[in-house]
């Protein structure tokens, strides 16, 4: 009744391709079964979409304003509501020391933090789209006239973000106050994204669109940055 | 100190991991000068008491933490590890988790193992609703599915029952005839000696005795047992 003996020839390792696919795969379903992870993203989204929106209205203000300030409630509430999530999203793979099985087998530690960034910024990509379509609805804005641009503006800020993030989450990982270390390292290091991705979404609804916007070459800049910084430093950030 | 021997080269081609005069301090644990060779084959129980360094040990041995000095020299291929932790992901489902490292190693899903170990049922339980035996088992049935040639346990057996146990030793029993090499960090000598070809007595951090043979091991466990009074 032993378990079956290991084949005499071993197995051929798959690619590197496929482990990271295989890992984003790992990833989404974490964050899509548990209670913290997509429902909570959703249920934070439209939390803070409608409490913005509605904080926005009760100030009577006119529409040229409210069509000024939107874009910063749009990033707000996006900010707002990631958070929780992402913490989270790192956490997982850290309960029952789970990582340590996947570091033993050899599995590179970049690897690990490019499906981490990848399976974190299609779910907050779409809670992005909650936030804007939740504002749009309440605030009267047609964000869909421009949802190219929006959708655009929404991936650049999510994969910044998702890198930025699932970095300060693991180096956070095991301090009591993470809840609080995690933002307080989070928004500052955010600024080029948060300033950016307000300036563009202010472009492509009261602009002339992001295309010719100097904004956009700096948050792929910055997203560049926290990506590489992120698969350099990953490594370092499990270990310790 | 008996024993503490090393007796076979570091260039024997029997030889899977050497360990010589490893040292690290990790908050209040610390291993100094441990020297150790492990071949294929064996089965290296370690056993000491409660913060003599076995988890450290195990985990310097997996590569999880780098010892400050000292030489680690590898001739394994892949190491697998199930420890008192589940070493698996509680949001997922068990035939997901078996899934997930089958398929990182390239491994088919040991379906046959599945109903061996007792958790045909339980495939589409989360882990973390599982109890801490069935969790246990489904920790040693990843490490025992792997084809890897360094298997390492720390207290593997401490939440199994009688037939878990019984299963957990004819699996290293299995390993053993195919050549690999396991070692296993635990207090249930009961169960474990039987499959012992040596044994480690770690003290504070240190190898107090390495009994290669019957007579050492008796040696070596008389003074574990008169030092554990």
């Amino acid at each position: 009744m032993s378990t079956s003996p290991s084949p005499c020839f071993p197995p051929r390792k798959p690619s590197p391709g496929r482990i990271w696919y295989i890992l984003v795969q790992k990833d989404i379903s974490l964050m899509l079964f548990s209670r913290e992870g997509a429902t909570g993203l959703v249920t934070l989204s439209l939390m803070n979409a409608t409490i913005l929106a509605i904080g926005t209205t009760s100030a009577m203000l006119i529409r040229e304003h409210i069509l000024r300030i939107a874009p910063a409630l749009l990033v707000a509430s996006f900010i707002f509501s990631i958070l929780t999530f992402v913490e989270h999203g790192c956490a997982v793979d850290y309960r029952e020391r789970a990582i340590d099985a996947l570091r033993v087998m050899g599995i590179p530690p970049a690897s690990l933090f490019l499906a981490k960034v990848c399976a974190i910024s299609l779910f907050i990509a779409g809670g992005a789209m909650v936030s804007a379509s939740t504002l749009s609805l309440l605030l009267d804005l047609s964000l869909f006239k421009v949802w190219d641009q929006l959708l655009v503006c929404a991936s650049l800020l999510s994969i910044g973000f998702s890198s930025l993030l699932v970095l300060l989450s693991t180096i956070t990982i095991s301090a009591r106050l993470q809840g609080i270390i995690l933002p307080l390292l989070a928004i500052p290091l955010s600024f080029p994204l948060t300033l950016s991705g307000i300036e563009l979404t202010l472009e492509s609804l009261v602009g002339g669109g992001i295309w010719q916007s100097p904004w956009l070459p700096l948050l792929i800049i910055a997203d560049v940055v926290y990506l590489v910084g992120g698969i350099n430093l990953f490594e370092f950030a499990v270990k310790s | 100190m008996l024993g503490n021997k090393t007796s076979p080269s570091l260039t024997d081609d029997c030889t899977l991991i050497s360990l010589r005069d490893i040292g690290l301090k990790r908050g209040f644990f610390s291993l100094s000068q441990i020297t150790l060779l492990g071949q294929r084959a064996q089965v290296i129980l370690i056993v000491g008491h409660n913060g003599a360094g076995k988890t450290t040990l195990i985990r310097t041995l997996a590569g999880l933490i780098k010892p400050s000095i000292g030489s680690i020299t590898r001739r394994h291929r892949g190491i697998a590890i199930a420890t008192t932790d589940a070493l698996a992901f509680g949001g997922l489902t068990v035939a997901q988790n078996l899934s997930l490292f089958a398929r990182l190693e390239g491994s088919p899903i040991p379906q046959e193992s599945v109903e061996n170990w007792g958790l045909a049922a339980s495939l589409n339980s989360k882990l973390s609703n599982l109890s801490r035996g069935l969790t246990a088992r489904v920790s040693l049935l990843r490490a025992f599915s792997s084809s890897a040639e360094l298997l390492l346990f720390d207290e593997p057996t401490s939440n199994l029952d009688d037939a878990g146990g019984k299963l957990f030793a004819d699996s290293v029993q299995a390993r053993k005839g195919l050549g690999h090499l396991t070692i296993i960090a635990t207090h249930d000598l009961t169960r474990l000696l039987p499959l012992a070809s040596s044994v480690i007595v770690l003290e504070r951090g240190t190898i107090q005795h390495h009994a290669e043979n019957r007579a050492e091991i008796d040696l070596a466990l008389d003074y574990y047992h008169y030092s554990n009074r």
